[in-house]
């Protein structure tokens, strides 16, 4: 996947740039308005991130102009907080989603992971993750051959983890898209909830699969043959802690 | 451009004064030259009566022809008369008196612009003949004028003495405001503790001048409550700023394992989430108090807002063995803004099980109201005291040490609460009894009452 990332702060920039890289894709950078525009032009892109306050071109008229030129390029606007209406005017020019400053790497990369998955890969009939077994269509869990029993909102938070095995999920989106609590608040309610559906689906024995990033939120999968051991495991989470 | 209200007073004032002193003068320079042409109708009767005893012969030289007095002349019946005496031309004859003999006036003209009066008499004697007493009014003309001359002098006199006294009134009396806007001019921002004296004001300012001390002493607290939050702000933000330099400098200091940098980092994200959702909130209490900010609202049935927010909070309640209870009726709705609503919610129950020992109960109940709808999450809690139970809904106030930690965020979860009341045009109120538990009502007013510019929508200010 080919990402080009539009950005005037160059140290913002590079660390998309890494950031993005490490987690698989190949990322062009440009460090303009107009630079963006003839790059998106000249080059196929996946998805263009822009920020919005730009040098020679914003953000608004790069989307607008691409989209006028015929280019249907997924576009993700990054901006400030102070310009309220922006999202709005984002998406009525033909923008596909808006992300404001400072936004966690982890969000970034979830939204720019639903873009790009729009053209729906079907759900698989049965989440497999080390010996974890889902089937969402019988909402039936087995750790290890054994049946595990979950209310209904443990069995989403679960399948919300499961749909995005491997990536890190932000707190925030846990609780946007499983509760519909669409705002950030100073609650730990997350960290409970997902504690609790530990001792669920990790009986003791079992190998932990739900990890804790610290000050960013959960990821979930199997790490028996990675190398890089998370060392908040045996810690208990953020909840736990207190 | 309007006229200033001395100018103003003046006009009126000078105006009047002078159509006073004018109509006064007019009226007695009427009486006067009245005065005057009756007393010459006089003399011409007693002239005319005492000329009978000795008429001048008919077309004979006129008597009286030298001085300035009364002309006695004879005609006869031709009517014929000395037309010119002295230099002086006389009025024509006139016959037409009435036969009666009753004497008639009249007045003439000279082509040299002299006024004359004339009486004349039919003496029925035989033969018939006319008598004419004629005045020149010459002398009494010259008094009128005399009188007019001085008009002229005094009349633009009164007026420029009007104008004067006029605007030293206008002054004097408009000194107390001149005098309150130059105190008014003073205050400033340091000195808004000031208050402009309302007893030494005159009746007339007074209210103004209490209003503007009401206004003077909201200002007062607004400053203040500014400075201070500045003052709170910063230090809020200079704590997680303060571990953060640490952390990273003391990290700096030497070579470390892996483990230990990531710890490091790890920390440090946390701290800067912190911050960031500092920033945030602070933007949206902002925002929350801007005038034009608007809301999405929808028609919102409470009891699934209510049991949502419950749903969600229950697994924190029952890790601290609180239970949630949700007690509203099915068919209540509210025109609220769902995502404020609900974090509104989740801020009261998160402080309601935090200050609720093991054991207690969290209610979240809604009624219906004379406007609209109440809310209220009511706990069963160590309650606030009456000295802090006004301050809870000022930003960064924290309950007492006791129950602080640091999870808990920047102290300003219930200022949210009060700024989605304002965005929605209700209140928030807080009822507490010590050791029993805290109340807070939520009431949101009937619906409708949308406030401000629709474009500016607020909801993009809660999502990530």
């Amino acid at each position: 996947m080919k990402l080009l990332v539009v950005e005037d702060e160059p140290k913002a920039a590079a660390y998309l740039r890494q950031g993005l890289g490490e987690a698989g894709f190949v990322v062009d950078t440009a460090p303009d308005g107009e630079a963006g525009l003839s790059a998106a032009r000249a080059q196929v892109y996946d998805l263009i991130i822009c920020d919005v306050m730009l040098p020679y071109r914003d953000g608004f008229s790069l989307v607008g102009e691409l989209r006028r030129s015929g280019r249907q390029t997924p576009v993700l606007l990054v901006t400030a907080r102070d310009e309220i209406d922006a999202r709005v005017r984002g998406l009525n020019l033909g923008a596909d989603d808006y992300i404001t400053k400072p936004f966690a790497f982890a969000e970034l990369l979830a939204r720019v992971r639903a873009i790009l998955r729009r053209t729906p890969a079907r759900a698989p009939d049965v989440y497999r993750v080390s010996d974890l077994v889902c089937n969402p269509r019988l909402r039936r869990v087995e750790r290890g051959g054994r049946r595990v029993d979950l209310t209904p909102r443990e069995f989403a938070l679960l399948s919300f983890l499961l749909e995005r095995a491997g990536e890190v999920v932000p707190r925030a989106l846990i609780a946007s898209h499983v509760w519909g609590m669409n705002f950030d608040s100073d609650t730990n309610v997350i960290d409970v909830q997902v504690r609790r559906l530990r001792t669920k689906i990790e009986p003791a024995g079992t190998l932990p699969l739900i990890h804790t990033i610290r000050g960013v939120g959960y990821v979930l999968e199997d790490r028996s043959t990675d190398q890089t051991a998370d060392p908040d495991e045996g810690r208990g989470d953020r909840g736990a802690q207190r | 451009m309007r006229w200033s209200l001395a100018a103003q007073l003046t006009a009126w004032y000078a105006a009047t004064a002078f159509v006073l002193v004018a109509g006064t003068i007019v009226v007695q320079y009427r009486t006067l030259s009245r005065d005057l042409a009756g007393e010459d109708d006089q003399l011409l009767l007693e002239t005319l009566s005492a000329a009978r005893l000795n008429l001048p012969a008919p077309g004979a030289a006129p008597l009286g022809a030298a001085g300035t007095g009364p002309i006695v002349r004879t005609l006869d019946k031709s009517c014929r008369a000395v037309g010119v005496l002295s230099h002086r031309v006389l009025p024509p004859p006139d016959c037409s008196a009435p036969a009666t003999g009753r004497p008639r006036f009249r007045s003439w003209r000279s082509p040299d612009g002299r006024n004359w009066r004339v009486v004349s008499q039919r003496i029925s004697a035989a033969p018939p003949r006319t008598v004419e007493v004629l005045l020149d009014r010459w002398t009494d003309e010259e008094v009128l004028r005399g009188y007019r001359r001085q008009l002229a002098i005094v009349l633009p006199a009164a007026l420029l003495l009007s104008v004067l006294l006029g605007s030293g009134i206008a002054r004097r009396g408009l000194a107390p405001l001149r005098d309150l806007a130059a105190r008014v001019r003073q205050i400033d921002a340091r000195s808004l503790d000031r208050r402009l004296d309302v007893e030494g004001a005159p009746a007339e300012v007074q209210a103004l001048v209490a209003s503007f001390d009401d206004m003077l002493g909201r200002l007062h607290n607004a400053f203040a409550a500014l400075s201070y939050f500045s003052a709170d702000l910063a230090h809020e933000f200079r704590t997680p700023l303060h571990v953060l330099r640490q952390q990273a400098e003391v990290a700096l200091g030497r070579a470390r394992s892996v483990e230990e940098y990531r710890e490091v980092l790890s920390s440090g994200l946390e701290e800067l989430d912190r911050l960031r959702r500092m920033v945030d909130d602070t933007l949206f209490l902002a925002r929350a108090e801007d005038p034009r900010a608007s809301i999405e609202r929808a028609s919102l049935r409470l009891a699934d807002e209510l049991a949502s927010v419950a749903e969600f909070m229950d697994a924190l309640a029952s890790d601290r063995a609180v239970t949630i209870a949700v007690d509203v009726p099915d068919a209540l709705y509210v025109e609220a803004d769902r995502v404020l609503l609900r974090r509104a919610l989740v801020n009261l129950v998160t402080n309601a099980i935090r200050h609720t020992p093991a054991g207690g109960r969290v209610a979240l109940e809604a009624r219906p109201d004379d406007a609209a709808a109440v809310v209220r999450v009511r706990d069963t809690g160590v309650g606030i005291s009456p000295e802090v139970l006004p301050r809870v809904f000022d930003r960064h106030f924290r309950g007492p040490p006791a129950c602080t930690d640091r999870s808990e965020g920047a102290g300003l979860g219930l200022s949210i609460v009060r700024g989605v009341m304002t965005l929605h045009g209700g209140t928030a109120e807080v009822e507490s009894e010590g050791g029993r538990g805290t109340c807070v009502t939520l009431r949101f007013p009937a619906a409708a009452s949308g406030r401000g510019d629709p474009r500016t929508n607020l909801t993009n200010l809660t999502k990530l």
